[in-house]
């Protein structure tokens, strides 16, 4: 059996899949964390499937992962639903409720977070709520695991009898109540063979969505009538269908509210976070803390705790190589098969590996920054500055993402409430620096400007920041031009993140990464230890400058001498970081034959410090890898786009490069 | 998408802007964009059309309801207001089409 997790954004519906399931997903506290739909079994119930859904506020959706949730509910129908409600704020959440009462499904309420309704002294009649909504309601907190096994079994139970929920009758206000009843009688036989519910029917009929006629089939002449009686009623009472709609259904929340809630003293939580925000988006504390804390994630990732643990983890690497070479040589192996797993594989992969640490450190930082809420809050300061550039502020928080990785970046940007403003952040993306690319700054900045590391990486960061920005200026003045869209969005309470919901994102980060070093990393050091191992007749040659890739490198050498590039291995390490960036740094290792550690000191034989600058912006700059591409192409669904951006960027890139060796070539 | 109809900027205080009677009449309607942070209000009616509106109705904003304006982002806008008990932002253009009254008392 098939069951949707239903509810607003931000009212823990992943942390209720997540102990209902047993699953792994990774919960926020951003409103949107969700933007595709995950499924998973029931704990103990191995035939149900249980969709988590992005949140929504009502069954109208505003931006396309809402769509994503409509779409389910509608066209696939669950066989029953759990409303997720945020106990703490009742009366919004109950909105969506009464919807999706509307839809005539199997459903039970579940109240979550009431640990924090009582904490504060709080209470809910859970039982009066079931009788007034007509549907059971279970007091939860998915966080503490209380209420969690309950919830499981009872939704298993309401489907199992079929049990719908009661006719509840929310149409009392007069006198819109008349008119929806009266919509009711002209659409209920038609809705009925059609196999959807009346109320629903009606609602969206009043609602004026034009869909809904053809749907049901009703003709020109009733359409006509109903459409009377809408705005006869609409005069009587001075309010238009929407409002008055949303008036009715808030009225009737208001009363069972009344009824069942009673609140306690002003959260903690809500007064803990105003304090917060009274500094962190304060007139002129907010850009400074800002500023500081984007500095300061930098700092810790790249210079104290990523790169200490890096050069430890550099250290075992070096020393395996050392005594895998020692038994290669001792057990006198062939020698192309020793050179392949020395030369090839471990140089290739050891050199990648080191990084390790820095990526999830810097993981580490964005999931807090997520996880506590301060993401909506720079969405909310960013908003203005970015808006002067064809942006809205919630385009920030994909942008904050993609220093991590394209590709969830790509999909967050579907919280993006207008078409443009997510198509344009998009195509942005590939600017904000991702992490795989660390370890190219990270050996270069070593090999040519010890002392001095931080400098270039921040310097790295910006230079592709100030190149979003001037793209963006640009596009929006060409392809991008439109109005100003719409911006609404919740500020959830700061919360302190659960190290558990951390560590598994850091989990899954590192289990990525170790993924891609032994997959594509892996196959692609053989590759390229293959194709410079063997020269033109297949014939194995010691001379890397006779082998095939020297063939290939050389060829493409002419357009890359302009950016100061003259040694052949060096376009064919940007070529290999197509399929992963961390690529080119293990291509360069194999092809140097040298190990992560005397990769810095062979590399000036190859780069002089302006060449090594001009390298790292190419790097920076030129084609995302082929996952990105792959997602943009999704996202996006155009090809045009993705070839679009792998062509743009890489001629931006090639542009930058030339003019920084060139500028540079007559200082030095 | 269907184009947002934006209503032209009412004269604030010094009234300049007023041509007819029509005007003055308007001139009395206050918006939520004019609220001062730490303000409360009770909206009265939301204008506009379009996707935006609904949404505003979907999230509580409809007459007889209580507003606060917590206070405006660093550089002016969004601004942060406070209804049904949680936290929500909009923009200035935006909560321009909320009208809204100081006396009344809401919900």
């Amino acid at each position: 059996m098939k069951i949707a997790l239903a509810g607003n954004q931000n009212c823990g519906k992943t942390t209720l899949f997540n102990a209902l399931t047993g699953a792994n997903q990774h919960v926020g506290n951003f409103p949107g964390v969700t933007v595709a739909r995950k499924s998973g079994g029931i704990k103990g119930h191995a035939d149900t499937e249980l969709v988590d859904l992005p949140g929504i506020y009502s069954i109208r959706p505003f931006s396309s992962e809402e769509t994503v949730t409509r779409d389910f509910l509608l066209h696939e129908k669950p066989d029953g639903i759990i409303n997720v409600v945020d106990a703490t704020n009742t009366e919004r959440n109950l909105y969506l409720t009464l919807q999706l009462l509307e839809l005539h499904i199997p459903m039970i309420v579940c109240l979550n977070m009431m640990d924090e309704v009582s904490g504060n002294g709080g209470s809910i009649d859970t039982k009066r709520m079931s009788l007034l909504l007509g549907v059971p309601v279970l007091p939860v907190s998915a966080a503490k695991n209380e209420g969690v096994r309950e919830t499981g079994e009872e939704i298993i139970r309401v489907i199992k009898e079929r049990q719908l929920p009661a006719a509840v009758d929310i149409t009392s206000s007069e006198p819109f109540g008349s008119c929806i009843r009266t919509v009711k009688l002209f659409v209920s036989e038609k809705a009925a063979a059609c196999g959807v519910s009346p109320e629903f029917c009606s609602s969206k009929i009043i609602e004026g969505d034009e869909s809904f006629f053809e749907f049901l089939g009703i003709g020109r002449k009733e359409k006509e009538s109903i459409e009377k009686i809408i705005t006869v009623t609409e005069e009587r009472t001075g309010l238009d269908r929407n409002t008055a709609l949303a008036v009715m259904r808030y009225d009737f929340i208001e009363n069972v509210c009344h009824k069942c809630v009673v609140k306690g003293k002003q959260r903690q939580e809500k007064i803990r976070s105003e304090r917060i925000d009274r500094v962190l988006t304060g007139k002129y504390t907010a850009f400074p803390l800002f500023l500081l804390i984007l500095l300061g994630i930098f700092y810790l990732t790249f210079n104290v705790i990523g790169s200490s643990l890096s050069d430890l983890l550099s250290l075992g690497t070096a020393s395996l190589t050392e005594a895998v070479d020692k038994a290669l040589s001792v057990h006198e192996i062939s020698p192309i098969v020793h050179s392949l797993i020395t030369d090839g594989i471990l140089t290739g992969v050891g050199s990648v590996i080191g990084f390790l640490p820095i990526i999830i450190v810097l993981f580490f930082f964005l999931s807090v920054l997520e996880d506590t809420g301060y993401m909506t809050r720079i969405a909310f300061i960013m908003d203005i500055p970015l808006r002067k550039i064809g942006l809205s502020g919630k385009s920030f928080v994909p942008m904050l993402i993609g220093f991590g990785c394209t590709v969830p970046a790509a999909m967050a940007a579907r919280t993006l409430t207008s078409e443009r403003d997510r198509k344009l952040t998009v195509l942005l993306l590939p600017f904000m620096s991702c992490s795989a690319k660390i370890p190219i700054y990270a050996v270069f900045s070593r090999a040519f400007f010890p002392g001095k590391e931080v400098i270039v990486m921040m310097g790295l960061y910006l230079t592709g920041i100030i190149f979003c920005l001037l793209s963006s200026l640009l596009l929006k003045k060409t392809v991008f031009h439109g109005d100003p869209v719409p911006f609404i969005m919740e500020l959830p309470d700061y919360r302190l993140p659960s190290a558990r919901s951390v560590l598994l994102l850091l989990w899954e980060k590192a289990k990525d990464f170790l993924g891609k070093a032994f997959t594509i990393i892996f196959v692609s050091s053989i590759v390229i230890w293959f194709l410079q191992s063997f020269d033109t007749d297949l014939h194995y040659t010691s001379e890397p400058s006779d082998s095939l890739l020297s063939v290939l490198g050389k060829f493409l050498l002419p357009v890359f001498r302009p950016l100061g590039f003259t040694d052949w291995r060096i376009p064919t390490s940007l070529l290999s970081g197509f399929p992963a960036k961390e690529a080119v740094i293990s291509t360069l290792s194999v092809l140097l034959k040298v190990d992560e550690a005397g990769l810095s000191s062979s590399l000036s034989t190859v780069f002089s410090p302006v060449s090594a600058i001009s390298f790292l912006v190419f790097s920076l700059l030129y084609t995302p890898c082929a996952a990105a591409i792959a997602t943009v192409k999704r996202e996006l669904s155009s090809v045009k786009s993705a070839v679009f951006m792998i062509i743009a960027q890489t001629f931006i890139a090639w542009c930058a490069a030339y003019l920084i060796y060139s500028v540079g070539s007559l200082f030095m | 998408m269907q184009p947002v109809f934006r209503k032209e900027k009412r004269g604030r205080s010094n009234g300049i802007q007023m041509r007819d009677d029509q005007c003055i009449e308007e001139q009395k309607i206050m918006t939520m964009d004019e609220l001062k942070p730490g303000k409360n209000a009770v909206i009265t009616a939301v204008k506009g059309e379009g996707a935006l509106r609904l949404r505003l109705l979907d999230m509580g904003l409809i007459p007889h309801t209580k507003v606060k304006v917590r206070k405006t982002a660093p550089m002016g806008d969004p601004v942060q207001i406070v209804i049904r008990g949680y936290e929500l932002t909009i923009r200035k253009a935006d909560a321009a089409m909320i009208e809204i009254s100081m006396e009344e008392t809401g919900k």
